[in-house]
């Protein structure tokens, strides 16, 4: 446990991110980092340390993102509404405040308006990683990296442009 | 708006993520110890479950036959294939499901998919062949218990009213589990992924 702990105290950033470009709402957010969380404990034993440790967490954690499935929410919600309260608070607050926060918020409006493979991508890109380790966590070759990556930026350019991301 | 922007604002969301999980932190044993609600978790529950009840009601039917019986042998034989097709099934899941999410998002992808299809071709092959088989075979030893006490024409007639009332029941049956039931579960999401998969390697 404890080692667990001090792998997420140092990767917790990671999980947010992609939660949060996954995610549909407050809920969804929280149902999904519950499951990468879990997800990451159960494959600790088999990290076999061929690739960094965070390379590795992205993969699970993206895995994790691109498979999951949404709920029920018309059946589940009112159990959930009790345990998730503190937290759906604590986010709808956080789209209230800063101007900093609006415009991360409307960043992750927009990447949730691109494909769920290249939401992938491009927090890969955002979150600084060289084309080598987007191919190895992605699974695609280098220059297909390359090429994708162009058509993703200008398809997120132009959905914040129609956002109207100026306004903000 | 230019792309240095972007990495601007995305470097703000530090501040977020950590408030995030300081909220969390103190929950965090309960949250990983929770149940896993992904989709091979459930087929692999659904599976526990349905070795389970196939030994019990194997155990249930081999209680009310002998061995000198025809059904003994066909049940022993056939219950025991489909419980070892169920044990392996059961056993390559497990595998899967502790290494599929360690793979690159395209191995990934491309292995979750072929084991929800298999999962789905299981569950219709099953909907298809034997429920109709089931019920035709347990609905004839019903018909068949009483055959010697019965006049050809009531036995024409059993029949006709048997299959009037059973297909409709079956197309019922079959449509409701396999276009609703299968595809409500699985369908829409195998078909969701396959999409992904699809457009990452374009």
């Amino acid at each position: 446990m404890r080692s667990f702990k001090s792998i997420i105290d140092q990767h917790y950033p990671i999980l947010y991110k992609i939660g949060k470009a996954y995610s549909e709402d407050s809920f969804d957010f929280e149902d999904l980092y519950q499951e990468m969380l879990i997800q990451i404990w159960q494959s600790l034993k088999n990290f076999k340390a061929q690739s960094k440790l965070s390379t590795w967490i992205y993969k699970v954690a993206l895995n994790t993102a691109l498979t999951y499935k949404r709920r029920n929410y018309r059946k589940e919600q009112f159990v959930q509404e009790e345990m998730y309260k503190d937290l759906a608070e604590y986010n709808v607050q956080g789209q209230e405040h800063s101007q900093e926060e609006r415009q991360i918020e409307m960043l992750y409006q927009a990447i949730k308006e691109l494909n769920k493979d290249e939401r992938a991508i491009i927090l890969l890109h955002l979150e600084g990683k060289k084309y080598e380790e987007m191919a190895e966590i992605t699974g695609l070759k280098v220059s297909h990296i390359g090429v994708k990556l162009l058509r993703i930026k200008r398809k997120l350019l132009e959905v914040l442009k129609l956002k109207g991301y100026e306004r903000v | 708006m230019k792309e240095s922007d972007l990495n601007q604002i995305w470097q703000q969301n530090q501040r977020s993520a950590t408030d995030h999980y300081q909220k969390i932190a103190p929950e965090m044993e309960n949250l990983m110890h929770s149940k896993p609600s992904g989709v091979l978790y459930k087929i692999f529950r659904n599976l526990k479950y349905e070795i389970i009840l196939t030994i019990a009601m194997l155990i249930l039917i081999l209680l009310v036959t002998t061995p000198d019986d025809m059904l003994f042998w066909i049940i022993v034989v056939g219950g025991g294939m489909a419980l070892a097709f169920y044990i392996k099934m059961y056993l390559n899941l497990r595998k899967a499901i502790r290494e599929v999410n360690q793979h690159n998002l395209l191995a990934s992808l491309i292995e979750y998919i072929q084991i929800l299809s298999q999962y789905i071709k299981r569950l219709k092959i099953y909907t298809y062949f034997f429920t109709p088989l089931g019920y035709f075979l347990g609905a004839s030893a019903v018909l068949l218990e009483n055959i010697n006490e019965k006049t050809q024409a009531e036995i024409i007639r059993d029949g006709i009213t048997f299959l009037i009332v059973s297909i409709p029941v079956l197309i019922g049956l079959i449509y409701f589990t396999n276009k609703k039931y299968v595809k409500w579960l699985y369908g829409r999401h195998l078909e969701e992924l396959r999409n992904i998969k699809e457009q990452l390697s374009k």
